[in-house]
This record gives C-alpha cells, structure tokens and sequence, in this order.
C-alpha cells in the first residue's frame, strides 16, 4: 500500500557560522511512514550558540532524537482509535512532560560523560555544576545545551503540532493558502526566547491537535528561526512555503530533496546568516502534478542553487 | 531574501551647557568622524541592514532625519547649543519609534546611544517609563557617553544606571575631545559590530546581546588627566 504522507528535510551551517567557526547548532530527525497506518515525525531543534549555551549543538541534537522517540512512544501508547479528546489531552498535559524529563536524562547522561572543566565556566561567576547522585541540576547546566524545538506528528486520524520557543510551523491548503497552525509569539524577538532549558518548559509548550479530514493541509513546512528571519515580513515566508507545494507538484520530491540542502544554503548567505534548518511533510494525494512551475522560492533562483 | 534590520540612534544633548568649552563643536566632530567607521563596520556583516538616526534634545526633542535612513546614506548634520535639557521627551521619542512599522519582529536589537554632558531638566523618569514600556525599548542595547566633570555626579550617575538597567554596563567617559572622539568611535564601530553579529539566542532571561557582548565595560578613557579641559 502507499503512504499517505512523505517527508524529507535539510539542515545547513549558518553563512555567519561558517565565517566566525561556530558548527551547526541546529538538529533534525524523522521518522518516514512503513506504511498507510503508520505515523510520520518531523523533530527540528535550534540550539542556542550563545556564550552561555556552549553545548547547545549537542543539545539540539538530543532534542531531536528525544523528540522522535517520545513522540513515537506517544502515540503507539495511545493507540490508533483514542477518541481525538484524549489525544489533545495527552498532548497537553503528557507529551511536554514526557519530552523535557528525556532531555534532561540525555543532558545528564552526556554531564556524565564529559563533566564541565573550570574553563567551560571560567567566564561566568558561578562554578562548573557538578553532577551529583538524586539531585537535579541548576538551570545553569541545562543552558549549555539549551535548544528550542519544534515537531509535527502525522498519523492516520490526527496531526499533532507542538512548538517550545522560537522556529515556525505553516500549513499549506491545496490552493497554496498558508497558514500558522500555532499563533506566531512576538515576544521571540531580538533573539530571545524560551527553551528545553527554561524554568517549567513544559507549561510553555504550544500544542495543537486536529483531526485529519478535509480539507486537510496538503503540505507542513517547519523551521527554525534562521529561515523566518530570511525574509522582510511573514507573507514573503509564506510564499515560500506555497512554493515548495509547487515544486513537491511539479518537479517531485526527489528534485526538492536535492535541491533544498542549496536553497537553504543561499538563503543563510543572501539572508539571515543564521544556521537552516527545514522539514517538509507532504500529503502524498496532494502532490499531483499540475505542470510547469511558477514557483520563485521568493528570490532563489534554482538555477543557481 | 533579506537580511536583519539594525537601529542605532544617536540621543545627542544639544543643551546650552554643550556649549561650554567647545563640547558641541566635539560631539559634532566626533560622530561625524565616526560615520564612515560605522559604514566599515556594517559592511562587515552583510546579514545586517544598519539604519541610523539621531535625535537632539536641548528645550525639546527633535528628529534631525529621517528615522530610517540607511547608515550609507547617513550624513551628519552639525546641531547647535542652546536651551534645556529635554532628556526624558527624547526617551519618549525614541520610544515611540521602536515599534511598527520601523520595527519587525525579525529585527536585531537596537542601539540607544546617549550623548550627554549632565542632567535632565524636564521628566526623565516618565520618559524613560515609556522608553521601557516598549517591548523594543527594553530590549535595546542603552549605552551613554557622559562628557565632562559634571555628568560624573551622582545624581548623573543614577540617572545612566537608570537608563542602561544593566549592572554589567558603566558609562563610557571622555573629559576632552581626543576621548570623546575615540569612545564615539568605539561605540559606532565595536558595539554595533557586536550587536549585528549575535552570538545566538538567550534563554536565561537576559537582553539579546548581553552574552555576544564581552566588550561592554568600554574602553580606558583616552589621554592623561592633565588633558582633561571638560
């Protein structure tokens, strides 16, 4: 049988990263269907690179395969016919709590491994943390990994959105009308935001759950926030996520999974600077062709990438 | 594709007190010499589109430009001395001016740069509430460039620490022209450099450029003490 959805997805090093040295600090992990009743996940994380989360590009990657696990367990936990009520319950209430105590375990599973040394701190006034037997670690220690998250869960019956900090998630309807499942918070700017590493992470989380029926979207763009920040104001981002649809439809996936690494390239160097990281959840029936493209990845040029 | 818009705006005290000991001619000379290294700076990191503008205060508070002027196009225009000393209205100004449509969500911190050579005569604290009542405004970068003997009392001194909030900042000092010029310097090159290139996010609850910003406890003040002529 065919699925019902596909994903695919790209992560590149910030153009400015790559001048000042500093790696990718973004992550991201999915998990592609077997099958019609099997579920798709899509996990993007940001780490922080600032001076004081030195490990975030560990973090983020932590936050990632933790997210794809705890959202697999999620669901399998739930089974494919709890009633939708249950599931935005649990989404609520379980999944962000289940997520940040796996993060944190990975956080102090890595401490274990690589303690702080005096110079990892020698900036800041406190000391190295120090990892002790049934004691919890100070904020501090979670903030050298510190990376915000953002995921989609596809299964048969439902999509699970949740976003913890900045990145963006846009849903495309068929006719290419490009919306935010979950409300854009402005309070994420000038590079602030909350985090995996943030006092009570788990209330922060926004979570949405929507059955999937018609008219359900026919693709689901995540990314963080290096790409958003690419453009001059949200309708130019939201082009560009009605112009992957219209690749997906006309040159396929194997043309935009080849593509997109490039595209995301010259969009850090042309843009942001900022690393780039996107996935892209394609609703399999959605993608017929509907001939040549018009679409301009608002302002990249294919040709060149 | 667009890179991240930056503000830098001047708070230039055109007060009669400037006109003392050629303060004004200095602050005039001074930010106009340190144009072109803002441009050198800005140039430096093409994934930030620097705009910068500049307000005077003396017995009111007035734009001298246009508010979104592109920091190639920018020119210096030489202010005059005279009058009071409208600090709090050009806080309020400036606060007014840091939200939309001058500012989007995707834009870097702005820089509030205070040139000043003493105290407010009118209401600084509501002006620098409203300042602060912007999310933009507390956001910003506030860094003061105190000129002269008197804007190191300590009544002046509280009234900076008020307007920086940041234990981590101190007042850059100059108490003749060759400092002044090298800490205007300073702030147009260094600071906006830093600030256009942020080090990553934060999400310890601390402004958007403290941790990107190591330098910020200034430069050593320029020339020996028997220079000082402020």
């Amino acid at each position: 049988m065919s699925k019902r959805w596909t994903a695919l997805s790209a992560s590149v090093r910030g153009a400015s990263h790559e001048k000042n040295g500093q790696g990718n600090q973004d992550a991201v992990r999915l998990k592609n269907p077997s099958g019609p009743a099997d579920v798709l996940i899509l996990a993007l994380a940001d780490g922080h690179g600032s001076t004081r989360s030195f490990r975030s590009e560990r973090g983020s990657a932590m936050a990632a395969e933790c997210a794809l696990r705890e959202l697999t367990r999620f669901v399998q936990r739930l089974g494919p016919d709890a009633p939708l009520s249950r599931v935005r319950h649990q989404a609520q209430q379980r999944w962000p709590r289940d997520l940040i105590e796996a993060w944190k375990k990975a956080v102090r599973a890595d401490l274990a491994a690589r303690p702080f040394s005096q110079l990892d701190f020698a900036a800041f006034p406190e000391r190295p943390p120090i990892l002790k037997p049934g004691e919890d670690l100070p904020i501090s220690a979670y903030l050298a990994y510190g990376a915000t998250l953002v995921t989609v869960a596809i299964t048969r019956r439902y999509i699970l959105y949740s976003q913890l900090g900045d990145g963006d998630i846009l849903s495309v309807q068929g006719d290419g009308f490009v919306t935010r499942p979950l409300p854009r918070q402005h309070e994420f700017m000038a590079n602030q935001t909350i985090s995996l590493c943030s006092q009570d992470a788990h209330e922060k989380f926004q979570v949405r759950v929507d059955a999937l029926r018609s008219p359900s979207p026919a693709l689901i763009m995540l990314s963080t926030d290096g790409y958003a920040n690419c453009f001059g104001y949200d309708e130019e981002f939201y082009q560009v996520a009605s112009d992957f649809l219209d690749y997906l439809r006309t040159e396929g996936t194997g043309f935009v999974r080849e593509k997109l690494e490039g595209w995301l390239g010259q969009s850090s160097h042309d843009g942001s600077g900022d690393d780039i990281t996107v996935g892209l959840a394609a609703r399999a029936n959605a993608l017929k062709s509907i001939g040549k493209s018009t679409a301009r990845l608002a302002g990249i040029n294919p040709s060149r990438a | 594709m667009a890179s991240r818009p930056l503000h830098f705006i001047w708070l230039a005290d055109g007060s009669g007190s400037m006109r003392v000991e050629g303060k004004i001619q200095a602050l005039n000379h001074a930010i106009r010499e340190a144009i072109p290294h803002m441009r050198d700076a800005a140039q430096d990191n093409p994934h930030a589109t620097v705009f910068v503008n500049a307000i005077r205060f003396a017995d009111e508070a007035h734009w001298t430009g246009d508010k979104l002027m592109p920091v190639s196009e920018f020119r210096w225009h030489d202010i005059e001395a005279g009058g009071a000393t409208a600090m709090g209205e050009a806080m309020a100004m400036v606060g007014e001016a840091l939200q939309p449509p001058l500012m989007t969500d995707r834009a870097l911190p702005p820089v509030i740069a205070l040139v000043t050579d003493g105290l407010p005569t009118d209401d600084f604290q509501a002006g620098l509430d409203h300042l602060m009542s912007k999310p933009w405004g507390r956001k910003a970068l506030r860094i003061v460039v105190a000129i002269g003997e008197d804007s190191a009392s300590n009544e002046a001194q509280e009234i900076f620490r008020a307007f920086m909030a940041n234990d981590s900042l101190r007042p850059f000092h100059a108490n003749n022209p060759e400092a002044l010029a090298e800490q205007i310097r300073w702030v147009s090159t260094a600071v906006l450099k830093s600030v256009s290139s942020p080090a990553g996010q934060n999400a310890d609850g601390s402004s958007g450029w403290t941790t990107s910003l190591p330098l910020l406890t200034g430069v050593d003040a320029v020339g020996p003490d028997e220079a000082d002529v402020w």
